[in-house]
């Protein structure tokens, strides 16, 4: 991902695109930013995803083989990087477009499929395998009976503004950002407006935060620009860190210059000449993304002294995240830049009156910047006839769990749950009926299947007491055990919790030991250990509303939320946990029993063998027997059989 | 003190706590973990006592004290894998391997380690070791994965 130096020819061509009122009127800068769009190409040009997700496929060998092909049939090629989709599913995703004709993507592609895939669209065919659709740009003749790629189920209903360039631009070069418009925004800001009439753009845009609270925006911008400082600082957290959500690494890695116009523009508009990008040390990917978007935003004048003379400074700097949930609260990110343990402290004063060092800072996460060239390049109108009233514009969400189709979608506010499941998601994956959502990660809470028709809105939400939280949607199926999905949760946040409030430190591990203790298969236990289990799930509820009430920080505060929501919708489940000891699942681990269906055992031995636990006799070619007893229901009897012989209870 | 660490140090202005973390996390970058004597030095440094440097540094995910096994376990703990069951491979790995997160194996082969969502839970549950990605894992892969470390 090396940056390729600048020519002063390109260099010049940009700073027109950038900066000339019309670019569309100069027959020169036209054609420049139709080559750079590519949507006029001399030679066939592949385009590779390579994003996170991508990462575990053999992309080297795909990039190969298009090399392969290309020397074989003496045919140029161009490779060329580009983001994500947000179809995560069917990754690697690959476009390939001839000259003269509109791009195909398709997905998933082995390397293996290359040549036959180049082949044929080479002569003009269109193979029909594994294809998503055809994008067509201007300029360009669109194939016959393909599909655009806007009509796939997956993206025919949503509404994308933030990742509309996802997967269609090459995210490690600042050109194809300004082909597409980009920088424009904040050249024309800085030059001809000042940052209070900006300021009034945002407030009318009626622009909420994205991470879970959906603070009015124009209330923090406000603040951090009206407090007297010599310094005041933009902070991007792009510190994710959810466990369950990865729209915001997407996005970044898809396209880093859009979150840096808006650091730049939120910057301008409170008068900060500082801006600080979190993101987390292991999301490396996102971090040489960033990098290299920085150093050639530096290059290209936009970050330094004097901006595009304009008289306006702006320095970003990236720091790396060491890793800690926590640090998604504000005050704990500035206790961390601070250098210090990433410990939440109490407010007021709020980070845009005294934040880092003391100085006023916005702090925001990367979805509510990415929005802000929306914003004042469409101005606040525009921007608020998508969503609804009361939450304005579009939102990510992250698809992950049991669904069929997964990956990041974006759409307004307002639309129902439901429509992102099954038209977007596809339903399940195997067809299993559906049991919840749980939206929101480990702040977030439960929903169920009779409530999918609920509108995805931030008032909504707060009404009806639930959660958006940062916007991880996880869909759960009957196969999934939710008593164990909160039991994971409560030992991510036991892990997690700084340590400061004690009913966050201590309370999620009690919380974690009752469901350990309730998701466990019974053992010989003393009467006492027995009434020690029941005060525990007794008084489960009573501590998480203690935990609930009186921690300092949202992450302690929200902890409890899939265990109140969960005890609640699953009620005859968590009985039959507690009672039966027996989980309809079979997802935790300990409480699954195994039977040898003695029709089928052919007394094969390998389970006998394969047991860790001694716990299966039988002798050869003789049907085996388990000895409940022993068993610890580890399952390896049941994975090793292959006659089917090992029957779940 | 290796000149390398001596440069390192120098790019950072001396005694500003803010820099604390990015010094740790270039040194970690470099040797892999974090030895005792360079937190006397970080200390001695930033003119802050070492006690704090351990403070903050055990805070967060990212550091290690110790060097890791030869073959390095990383598993993802982001929902999406866990609700691919991604807890069958936790605690097959650790029977596998008889050690807990965060530990080494006797023979300094293995360790073990688990971590937020790596990011391709279209592939669940997944792992790394060194860096590198297995997918869709079973604890029967898991365990041929394993004897194929050993082997070696």
């Amino acid at each position: 991902m090396e940056t390729p130096r600048m020519s002063e020819e390109l260099r010049d061509g940009l700073l027109g695109l950038v900066t000339h009122q019309q670019p569309e009127s100069d027959q020169a800068l036209r054609f420049l930013g139709r080559t750079l769009r590519r949507e006029r190409i001399e030679t066939l040009t592949v385009f590779i995803d390579r994003t996170t997700p991508t990462t575990i496929y053999s992309i080297n060998l795909i990039e190969e083989a298009v090399k392969q092909w290309s020397v074989e049939n003496q045919h140029p090629s161009e490779i060329v990087e580009t983001g994500c989709l947000g179809l995560i599913s069917v990754e690697p995703v690959v476009g390939i477009q001839v000259p003269g004709r509109a791009r195909l993507y398709y997905g998933p592609v082995e390397p293996t499929d290359i040549a036959g895939m180049l082949n044929a669209i080479t002569k003009q065919v269109v193979p029909e395998e594994n294809l998503i659709g055809q994008m067509v740009m201007a300029g360009q003749q669109p194939w016959e009976d393909i599909p655009d790629w806007k009509k796939h189920p997956f993206f025919i209903n949503q509404e994308r503004s933030v990742t509309s360039l996802n997967g269609v631009i090459n995210p490690c070069h600042i050109s194809d950002y300004i082909a597409w418009g980009g920088y424009r925004t904040f050249y024309n800001s800085i030059r001809n407006y000042s940052g209070q009439e900006l300021m009034k753009l945002i407030e009318q845009s009626g622009l909420r935060g994205r991470s879970g609270s959906g603070f009015l925006a124009s209330v923090k911008w406000a603040k951090a620009a009206e407090t007297t400082s010599d310094k005041r600082y933009v902070l991007c957290n792009a510190d994710e860190s959810d466990p369950g959500g990865y729209m915001h690494r997407i996005l970044v890695e898809s396209n880093p210059h859009l979150i840096l116009e808006g650091i730049m523009l939120a910057a301008y508009i409170i008068g900060a000449n500082h801006a600080i990008i979190y993101t987390r040390s292991r999301y490396r990917m996102a971090v040489k993304r960033i990098q290299c978007a920085l150093s050639q935003a530096r290059e290209f004048g936009l970050i330094g002294q004097d901006i595009l003379h304009s008289g306006f400074t702006l320095d970003i700097q990236l720091k790396r995240g060491p890793g800690a949930f926590v640090c998604g609260e504000e005050t704990a990110l500035i206790s961390s830049l601070e250098g210090k343990r990433g410990s939440p402290r109490t407010r007021p004063p709020y980070p845009a009156t005294s934040g880092l060092f003391g100085k006023p800072t916005l702090i925001h996460n990367i979805e509510t910047l990415a929005q802000v060239p929306m914003i004042i390049g469409k101005g606040p109108d525009n921007y608020r006839q998508l969503g609804t009233p009361g939450s304005s514009g579009t939102k990510l969400f992250s698809l992950s769990g049991k669904i069929k189709r997964l990956g990041v979608v974006e759409v307004p506010f307002g639309t129902s749950l439901g429509e992102v499941i099954n038209s977007m998601g596809g339903g399940t994956r195997n067809g299993r009926p559906a049991k919840a959502v749980l939206l929101g990660g480990p702040s977030g809470k439960f929903i169920p299947v009779s409530k999918f028709d609920i509108q995805l809105d931030l008032d909504k939400f707060n009404e009806e007491n639930l959660v958006l939280g940062s916007g991880s949607i996880v869909l759960l199926d009957d196969e999934s055990c939710p008593i164990n999905l909160t039991k994971n949760m409560m030992d991510f946040i036991r892990q997690e919790s700084c340590g400061k409030c004690i009913p966050c430190r201590d309370g999620s591990k009690r919380i974690m030991e009752v469901l350990s203790l309730i998701s466990s298969r019974s053992t010989p236990e003393n009467k006492y250990e027995a009434l020690d289990r029941f005060k525990g799930v007794t008084g489960v509820l009573e501590l998480a509303e203690v935990m609930q009430s009186t921690s300092l920080c949202g992450l302690g505060k929200c902890a409890p939320n899939p265990l109140i929501s969960g005890m609640e919708l699953f009620r005859e489940e968590l009985e039959e946990h507690v009672f039966d000891r027996t989980c309809r699942a079979g997802v935790c681990l300990n409480m699954r029993s195994f039977l040898v269906d003695p029709v089928a055992c052919n007394g094969c031995n390998l389970c006998f063998v394969k047991c860790p636990e001694k716990a299966i006799i039988g002798s050869p070619r003789q049907v085996h027997y388990i000895v409940d007893d022993l068993c610890t229901g580890c399952g390896k009897c049941f994975d090793v059989c292959k006659f089917n012989a090992i029957l779940v209870n | 003190m290796s000149t390398e660490f001596v440069d390192l140090l120098k790019k950072f202005p001396a005694g500003r706590r803010e820099n604390l973390i990015p010094i740790l996390q270039e040194f970690q970058d470099l040797h892999g973990f974090i030895p005792e004597p360079a937190v006397a030095a970080i200390a001695e440094y930033l003119e802050i006592p070492a006690v704090k440097i351990y403070s903050v540094a055990t805070f967060y995910n990212e550091f290690r004290f110790n060097a890791g096994g030869r073959y390095h376990f990383q598993v993802c703990q982001g929902i999406g894998c866990q609700v691919d069951s991604s807890e069958r491979i936790r605690s097959e790995l650790g029977r596998l391997l008889e050690i807990e997160p965060g530990e080494i194996t006797g023979d300094g082969w293995f360790s073990l380690e688990w971590v937020p969502c790596l990011g391709v839970c279209q592939e669940a549950p997944v792992l790394s070791v060194n860096g590198e990605l297995y997918a869709k894992m079973t604890p029967v892969r898991l365990k041929e994965l394993v004897d194929k470390f050993r082997n070696r």
